[in-house]
């Protein structure tokens, strides 16, 4: 019944233009393997793991930038609902992302239908990234082994080097013999394909995005950010705004709503009455910084040059050895190696210390630098003989560690990440490759920015109380502006990007009636679109899960194409 | 208060929004994933020692999504606090505990949840891993026996779009690798 302009018939597929080199092939897997490594400075995760930028990769070393920022933007899409929390993946959007866009530029395939053969690739990188996740407790345990020495070199050691190593070969070999016989194998394969096949999955590739969309929704789907959609929804239906004009107005609406919702207390109220209970003047002393006349000659106490190093490690290697027994425990015991070795010189106390964060942790990484921070002051109270025991360590972490994780997740990877790739999508597929690095830069800033912030807020308080101040003070109105801002780009996104007409045409009496053109083009040309996102959305809500919303896609795709509907 | 566990009339059982062990409590995967799928209108958080903890409460209600209540007590408040004559119904609530024995003294104290859900339970002395993020203590895992032997559904899922894995999966898979590896 319905068309999805771009769907090419398995007749028409163009030769591959360009063939994927043995060289071509090792430098994709390269990325893939960067996009989950420790060497980007926190950012490969936000960046090369995304679609968007994976395909920019993909193109530039295939030699069609514009065209893989293109189809990695339609990949990346259909995964914006990806969210990854607490070490649970639904699946591994970068080998998507790499697979995908490989098969577009090389095997002449269809985006559309790409895209539907994302899905296996994603499932692959999933089984990669249980199989590290697995594999890596190994280290930890070597890593035990170098702690109880006081070996802090030794911890780091283990840190990176073996499983890093152990991930190159994890990712990149089986990344290399997909992308390198992916689209020979597929030009073979699509010669024995049944000729409905391809047709129907270039229509699943069509109605993805809206399902991309929907799930993204979901996360941001609060209060008014509905209307505030649906509004940038009709505007950018009906007028042609280009993306970075959408965002700037966005901006601004959010910059309202916050004020009139009454989010917005001046920063600082809250922390003022913070300041004053006196539950915070019970627990304060812990980690008070020392006044200068008892900070005395003998005992350690931290420069700035140990802060840096501390919160770069952790920026670092947080994730480098992440594994399903103590997740980021060795990364967290790699970020305090440079303070600890500085606060305690004596061997036997820094083994206790290496081994007292060698422990379970895991938390999002870029909000959660506020715990390291806090246990950084913590430490360097103790060691200078403040009485903060061992337990009042581990419970500042244990306290912190999870609603951290649920605010940073809820603000960076559910409302930050998805806006500012919305923007970048919408701008790849305007055809610039401003997208891709509007995107790198921005989520740069935002990576490195409230991770350094949150630490040194962190340290500067030493209490776990500075999360409360931070979330009534600042976070509250920032998450809510930042919603609405999404709100209104994917709005304008799914105007744009989701495909929908009807060719249905209905007979009364001796008049023809075109559905789309005589009848929606007059009243709402993108209904279809908005409905198919709208439909979406209320399964979710529903609960539906996202898995039988994609197996319905593919029969109900499959199927109309192959019973000749469309 | 020991249950009689063949009491003929025993209550049936309710059925909460998710009855959840993590801990972690409000982390990513429970405020972004399980909040957001299933739309509960209150959280409730059963755990002794978390109750007497002033600030550690007041972290979590930094870190409790917008539009939710929150609720932190002990288990001995939350038979009253979860009844279902309560202003927020079973249904809209979302319990979170700490560990396997805060989950069975709940259910001891007469809130007959229908399912428990396992969530991340962290390696600690004493703990060994049975699946990805999930350690038991063999008396935390004697608790999920009892809880399993009152008719209480227990599995480990960590997402809402993860697949669901029962007890007996897990105690079969663990047995086996204690048979492999019997010095562990």
């Amino acid at each position: 019944m319905l068309r999805w302009p771009g769907a090419v018939h398995g007749a028409e597929v163009p030769l591959p233009p360009v063939r994927v080199t043995w060289g071509a092939a090792a430098l994709i897997s390269l990325c893939y393997y960067l996009s989950q490594s420790a060497w980007l400075a926190g950012l490969g995760f936000w960046t090369l793991y995304r679609p968007l930028i994976g395909g920019m990769l993909v193109g530039i070393i295939l030699g069609d930038p514009a065209g893989g920022a293109r189809a990695g933007a339609a990949i990346n899409l259909a995964y914006l609902g990806f969210i990854a929390t607490g070490g649970a993946l639904p699946s591994d959007i970068s080998l998507a992302g790499y697979v995908g866009t490989t098969l577009v530029l090389a095997g002449g395939l269809d985006e559309s239908a790409a895209l539907a053969l994302t899905v296996p690739a994603g499932m692959l990188g999933y089984v990669i990234y249980q199989l590290r996740m697995t594999l890596d407790v190994a280290f930890v345990h070597w890593a035990d082994r170098f702690a109880a020495r006081g070996d802090a070199r030794g911890v780091v050691l283990c840190n990176t080097v073996p499983p890093q190593a152990l991930l190159l070969i994890l990712s990149a070999v089986p990344c290399f013999l997909a992308v390198y016989h992916g689209p020979a194998w597929l030009g073979g394969a699509m010669a024995h394909m049944p000729e409905w096949l391809l047709p129907g999955l270039s229509l699943i590739g069509g109605l993805l995005p809206a399902m991309g969309i929907a799930m993204t929704l979901r996360f941001l789907w609060r209060g008014v950010n509905g209307a505030y959609f649906v509004l940038a929804f009709v505007i950018s239906s009906l007028l042609n705004i280009p993306a970075l004009s959408i965002a700037l107005m966005a901006a601004a609406v959010a910059a309202i709503h916050v004020r009139l919702s009454g989010h917005s207390s001046l920063p600082g109220k809250d922390e003022v009455a913070v300041a004053s209970d006196p539950q915070k003047a019970v627990s304060a002393p812990v980690g008070a910084k020392p006044s200068p006349s008892e900070q005395s000659q003998v005992v350690p106490s931290l420069r700035r040059r140990d802060l840096l190093a501390s919160w770069l490690n952790w920026l670092f290697f947080s994730h480098a050895c992440y594994n399903y027994e103590r997740m980021q425990g060795t990364g967290f015991a790699h970020a305090m190696s440079p303070v600890l070795r500085r606060l305690y010189p004596q061997r036997q106390r820094l083994a206790a210390a290496l081994q007292r964060h060698l422990v379970y942790y895991n938390a999002e990484p870029n909000l959660g630098a506020l715990v390291n921070g806090v246990v950084v002051a913590l430490e360097e109270a103790r060691a200078q003989g403040k009485g903060v025991s061992e337990e009042t360590i581990q419970a500042a972490k244990a306290s912190l560690m999870g609603p951290l994780s649920g605010l940073g997740d809820t603000l960076i990877q559910g409302s930050v990440a998805p806006m500012l790739l919305s923007l970048g999508i919408g701008l790849a597929r305007e055809g610039s490759l401003i997208g891709p690095w509007l995107y790198i830069l921005s989520i740069a800033l935002v990576v490195w920015g409230v991770g350094w912030w949150a630490y040194l807020r962190g340290y500067h308080e030493g209490n776990v109380r500075i999360a409360v101040t931070l979330q009534r003070g600042i976070l509250r109105p920032v998450l809510a502006g930042v919603e609405v801002v999404g709100s209104i780009v994917l709005g304008s996104l799914a105007a744009r990007l989701v495909q929908l007409r009807t060719p249905l045409v209905v007979q009364i009496g001796q008049m023809t009636l075109r559905l789309q053109e005589d009848v929606l083009d007059k009243l709402f040309p993108q209904a279809l679109p908005l409905a198919a996102v709208l439909l979406y959305l209320a399964l979710l809500r529903r609960r539906v899960s996202p898995r039988w919303l994609v197996a319905g896609t593919f029969v109900l795709g499959t199927g109309a194409r192959a019973l000749g509907l469309l | 208060m020991r249950l009689n566990e063949m009491d003929s009339d025993r209550p049936k059982p309710v059925r909460f929004c998710l009855v959840r062990i993590d801990d972690r409590l409000l982390h990513g995967q429970v405020v972004v994933n399980w909040v957001r799928t299933l739309r509960p209108r209150r959280i409730a958080i059963v755990d002794d020692d978390l109750a007497a903890n002033h600030t550690a409460v007041s972290v979590l209600e930094a870190a409790c999504p917008a539009g939710l209540a929150l609720w932190v007590g002990t288990v001995a408040e939350a038979a009253c606090a979860l009844a279902e004559q309560s202003p927020v119904p079973p249904a809209d609530t979302m319990i979170l505990l700490r560990s396997p024995g805060q989950a069975r003294a709940l259910y001891e104290a007469g809130v007959r949840y229908e399912a428990l859900n396992l969530g991340c339970l962290g390696v600690e002395a004493g703990r060994t891993r049975v699946h990805r993020q999930v350690s038991l203590s063999p008396e935390e895992m004697e608790a999920l026996q009892y809880l399993a032997s009152v008719g209480v559904v227990v599995s480990v899922q960590a997402l809402p779009s993860d697949r669901a894995v029962s007890l007996a999966t897990l105690l079969r898979r663990a047995s086996r690798s204690r048979r492999r590896r019997p010095s562990a």
